[in-house]
């Protein structure tokens, strides 16, 4: 019997071996589009290892920064590594993140083997971090939010064994892995402050130094406090965020003749005002992340989620069926979770709720946790075997079925869920050869994100080269910068009819850049002076009367 | 509460719900749509003639745009119109009046359902002041005159446990719900079914007279109901909005576009399992916090608002723990909750808040239960001391009261101020302008040919002109209009596109477009031919272009 529970115990642990490394690399392999993020960390890692400067011209910097943000300086640093051996190919700059992802899983299974304490309850909690779509979507999406989560988990893991210096380093590295933790680091440091019973005053004099060092004096910082405020959710809610949305409001009233004005006062200023707008604002921000549709079923709700953008993917990262497990697990884990772990737990929440769905990779280990908790006490309470073993093969078959079709769509229909800028300029950057970008001047439209990166990263340019060369580059609004050209490549919108159009130039655009024909563009082939010698179809613009498909046109001029 | 305090709330919220309902109603939505042209006009002929615009004497079910519109909120319409006359306020004062019961409805459903007045008159409130609930109360849909009855039914069924003789009434109001929209077709027998099991032990109690008339109310009532649905009257819509016209198309595509053989990729992406899919992700995404809260909804919104306030987000959420909670004592509350996104789920629309009014209803009552509780948490926490509780509620109620007007002026503004300057073009623009000018114009014409980009035109001319029906009938021939309908001129009115090289040829005729289909400098050069007027749009543009030929 015990050899028997070994045998099986050692095929589970073997399946769970093998669904990990297949999770983790299948994707680095199989999907080939960037997104801008990620262009720019792997260009930068290939920049530095080549020039030792970034694209900022900084030698080794410790801070990358971009428009209004930071990219992950620990992450760039990690895929030199890959990077050094491979070259600058989407597999080598992801690989890192594979491996990240596997530590991931290691320390998340230690958190819940401790808290579980129930062998079966750990395997079911590891099989639905395993397989909620949010995880395999991470390792391309999340940067670095899959590097923070670790080191978070350790450092929650570290201060329950009591190991507090330890626990605050953990912190830090993930604060510097993505500053985007900062609420969560934020709750770990709260733990570890009020816990402290059995401490020495060392400790705690420690504790709080370093509390204010990395997370008081920061925040007194006016450029770091405008930084966080602008990454997060919480932007909206300040009075710069609504002031022109009131005036326009109040000035639509003076206009249309409103009957709120009643001899010379003005009643709508009872809506339009300060505190109206940020209350509504603040409860507005905490639901954004909320979107079930898009959390759930993006790819079905296309309608209704993307009306109005085209820069978020639509990739389903929760199933439906969990949604009640979810709740119900949530309710669970508030009476049987205790202290501090299930504070943890919901703080995860916290970087999305602040910074969007981007950050959603922060909550699966409390998806997990809730689900598992849930279906394992559903299936607890069943007094009649049948019954039990019902729900559970009925579990199953939705979490192969789902699990199946899920990552099908991930791994062999990307082109399906991929943002449409960054699935545009792959198919652009792949198109043009070599031999076209050296010799030709390229026009490429910018409606789909900055052009530059994506080009700079799939053409693989030389950094030393890239450093050397002219280029122009605006500040467009403070914090963020557009590289306009690059040598004889020109990234900006246009009206090819009105431009001033040489023989020999490539441009691309979409249809309604080219030609006035608005609505008929599947039936043009010609334009003035030149021939579209491409067509990509079934492009969403967000702009109807531009068209739904992509051209490349080369000039050619009839010589008379 | 003290009662008297209860009834001034109560009719603060109705006074407050009763303002946003009908200030500016014939102005905003500023014209009437599709739906409430055809059942103003054929209220107006059955007021007149006592037949619809088919000929169909007294309906149950009228054709109207080949969608078997229920009758019932037309027969609503009639008093109304002779009244007002044809014209919106006319058509859309009945849907406001029940709009104003239904927030008096709610505070006394509320009430028995939790026995606290508080929480009713928080639901009222709630419901005075909700987008939703004002823009529904506005434009006059069937759907609000189904949810009406099905709320009286509801509450009528309540009232019976001591007064059984409501039974029988409460089944009538019920059924007539059932009649009235085609989402209650499916909502009604369902939640009857739930009542009848939850309380079939009391039920069985009433008396035997009270039990046989409830039958023969039943019985009366659905039987004709069979009748129409195999005749195809009564599920003519569900033909054209159900699921099944398109989800299988997202499994093909995926299948067919694949690296795998066919069959494992028919394994994957599985029908069934899509099908499932696509119907919880719709049914989920009625319970959606950004769908309910944050976004405005697809069709039939509120300028600039969501469904609900964004502040009663706080009262939803803690009013559906509180159900949950008390899952035994709300039992038909919650299975409400969980029917009514059904019907809206089995069609194609994602998201479509029309077909789900009765879920929207009881996320007001949830808003309440969960107001109620909030406020009783702050008045409980400074129970011990008397300065604190007097600080403390005064603070409450100021900003409850700041909350209410502030929101109740919002919605106001969005409704007097911003919806017509936003969505004028989804309200069919101009022919409220246009098309009395062009009937009186048209008496010295033989024909009026009219080209517009808006289907079934024909509709707002009989409404906007006022045609008599009984002229309108007499020249109705059911075989030219064909089934489904493709013909729709009367009288001298023909509606096709205007070719000006051939139509201006054409004598004593009144042309009816826009500046490309009748450009002026060709009618300057034709003899005969000259603009007559141009009728300008609220959005200032050229809403129609009226040349003669003479």
């Amino acid at each position: 019997m015990i050899l028997y529970v070994c045998k099986v115990n050692r095929i589970v642990s073997l399946a769970f071996i093998l669904l990990i490394i297949f999770l983790s690399f299948s994707a680095v392999f199989l999907i080939k589009p960037v997104s801008l993020q990620e262009a720019k960390m792997g260009y930068s890692a290939y920049s530095l290892l080549a020039t030792g400067k970034d694209t900022n011209s900084t030698y080794f910097p410790l801070l990358f920064p971009t428009d209004n943000d930071y990219l992950s300086t620990l992450l760039i640093y990690l895929k030199t590594i890959p990077i050094a051996i491979w070259g600058l190919e989407t597999f080598s700059s992801r690989l890192p993140l594979s491996f990240l992802f596997i530590i991931l899983v290691i320390v998340f299974k230690k958190l819940t083997s401790v808290l579980l304490r129930n062998r079966k309850l750990t395997l079911l909690c590891l099989l639905f971090f395993l397989l909620t779509p949010i995880s395999y979507w991470s390792i391309i999406s999340a940067q670095g939010a899959l590097l923070s989560l670790p080191l978070t988990i350790t450092s929650f893991y570290l201060f329950s064994k009591k190991f507090i210096k330890l626990s605050f380093l953990m912190g830090v590295f993930s604060l510097l892995a993505d500053f985007h933790s900062f609420p969560i680091v934020l709750v770990l440091f709260y733990l570890n402050f009020i816990d402290v019973k059995n401490r020495t005053y060392l400790k705690i004099a420690f504790f709080s130094i370093g509390t204010l060092v990395f997370l008081i004096l920061p925040l007194t910082n006016p450029r770091f406090t405008s930084y966080l405020f602008k990454q997060s959710l919480l932007n909206y809610v300040l009075p710069k965020s609504y002031d022109y949305l009131l005036q326009e409001r109040m000035s639509y009233g003076q206009v249309r003749k409103t009957p709120l004005i009643i001899q010379g006062v003005n009643f709508s200023r009872l809506a339009f005002n300060k505190p109206h707008y940020t209350l509504d604002n603040t409860i507005k921000f905490l639901l954004t992340t909320l979107d079930l549709d898009k959390l759930s079923s993006g790819l079905m709700a296309q309608s209704t989620v993307s009306r109005d953008n085209n820069l978020s993917d639509l990739f389903p990262k929760i199933f439906l069926w969990q949604y009640p497990l979810i709740i119900f697990g949530l309710l669970l884990a508030i009476s049987k979770i205790k202290n501090p772990y299930r504070t943890f737990f919901f703080a995860l929440f916290l970087p999305p709720l602040f910074f969007g769905d981007r950050y959603l990779i922060f909550t699966l280990p409390t998806i997990a946790l809730s689900c598992a908790l849930a279906i394992y006490t559903f299936i607890k309470v069943q007094n009649h075997k049948l019954m039990k073993l019902t729900i559970s093969t009925v579990f199953f078959f939705l979490m192969i079925a789902s699990t199946l079709s899920s990552l099908d769509i991930f791994l062999f229909h990307w082109d399906t869920w991929i943002p449409e800028q960054d699935l545009r300029q792959f198919q652009i950057w792949k198109t043009l050869s070599d031999k076209e970008i050296t010799t030709q001047k390229i026009t490429v439209t910018d409606r789909f994100g900055e052009p530059a990166f994506y080009y700079l990263y799939y053409l693989k340019v030389n950094p030393s080269d890239f450093l050397e060369t002219s280029k122009d580059i605006k500040e467009i609004s403070p914090g963020v910068q557009r590289i306009n050209s690059i040598a004889n490549l020109y990234f900006r919108s246009f009206k090819y009819y009105e431009s001033d159009r040489k023989p020999d130039q490539i441009w691309i655009g979409l249809a309604g850049e080219f030609s006035r024909e608005a609505g008929s563009y599947g039936q043009v082939s010609t334009v003035v002076d030149g021939e579209i010698y491409k067509k990509i179809g079934s492009v969403k613009s967000g702009d109807k009367r531009l068209g739904d498909e992509l051209w490349f046109v080369r000039t050619v001029f009839n010589k008379l | 509460m003290k009662n008297n305090i209860s009834v001034l709330l109560l009719v603060i919220a109705v006074l407050g719900g009763t303002a946003l309902r009908l200030i500016g109603l014939s102005d905003s939505p500023p014209s009437l749509n599709w739906d409430e042209a055809a059942l103003g006009y054929n209220a107006y002929s059955i007021s007149e003639t006592g037949r619809d615009e088919y000929g169909e004497f007294f309906p149950i079910f009228t054709r109207s745009f080949d969608d078997y519109k229920s009758a019932i909120p037309i027969y609503f319409m009639i008093p109304s119109i002779r009244i007002f006359g044809l014209n919106e306020f006319g058509v859309r004062f009945p849907s406001v009046i029940l709009g104003i019961i239904n927030i008096a409805i709610i505070f006394l459903l509320v009430f028995k359902i939790t026995e606290s007045g508080l929480a009713g008159l928080s639901s009222s409130f709630a419901l005075s002041i909700e987008p939703w609930a004002v823009h529904y109360s506005r434009t006059f849909h069937e759907a609000t005159t189904a949810l009406f009855f099905f709320i009286v039914g509801w509450l009528m069924f309540i009232y019976s446990k001591k007064k059984n003789y409501l039974l029988p009434i409460s089944m009538f109001s019920f059924l007539l719900s059932l009649y009235t929209y085609h989402s209650n077709k499916l909502i009604v027998p369902l939640f009857l079914g739930i009542l009848f099991l939850f309380n079939r032990r009391l039920i069985l109690t009433y008396p035997k007279k009270i039990l046989a008339s409830t039958i023969l109310v039943l019985v009366g009532l659905v039987i004709p109901f069979i009748f129409f649905a195999f005749s195809g009257q009564a599920f003519a819509r569900a033909g054209s909005t159900n699921i099944f016209i398109m989800w299988q198309a997202e499994t093909k595509g995926l299948r067919n576009n694949h690296l795998l053989p066919p069959i494992i990729s028919h394994l994957i992406h599985n029908d069934t399992y899509y099908f499932l899919q696509a119907f919880f992700g719709r049914y989920l995404s009625y319970f959606s916090p950004t769908n309910l809260f944050l976004k405005e909804p697809p069709e039939n919104a509120l300028a600039g608002n969501s469904l609900f306030n964004s502040f009663e987000f706080v009262g939803w959420l803690t009013g559906l723990l509180i159900i949950l909670k008390k899952g035994s004592r709300l039992k038909e509350l919650i299975a409400l909750m969980l029917i009514s996104p059904i019907p809206a789920a089995l069609t194609w629309n994602w998201f479509q808040p029309t077909r789900s009014l009765t879920l929207l209803l009881v996320f007001s009552i949830a808003i309440g239960i969960g107001l109620e509780k909030i406020i009783r948490t702050v008045l409980y926490l400074c129970q011990e001391s008397r300065y604190l509780k007097i600080l403390l509620s005064g603070g409450l109620i100021s900003l409850l009261a700041f909350i209410y007007i502030s929101w109740a002026v919002y919605i106001l503004d969005s409704t007097l101020v911003y919806l017509p300057l936003r969505d004028s073009g989804q309200w069919q623009p101009g022919f409220r302008e246009t098309v009395p000018i062009i009937y009186q114009f048209s008496q010295k014409y033989d024909q009026v040919i009219i080209e517009t980009p808006h289907a079934q035109p024909y509709i707002f001319y009989l409404l906007y002109s006022q045609y008599p029906p009984n002229e309108y009938l007499k020249q109705l021939d059911l075989k030219k209009i064909g089934n489904p309908r493709k013909h729709y001129d009367f009288g001298k009115f023909k509606f096709r596109k205007i070719y000006w090289p051939e139509d201006r040829n054409l004598q004593k005729t009144l042309f009816v477009g826009n500046d490309f289909n009748l450009p002026t400098s060709d009618i300057d050069s034709q003899p005969g031919a000259k603009v007559v007027t141009q009728i300008m749009g609220l959005d200032g543009y050229i809403a129609a272009k009226v040349v003669s030929k003479e």
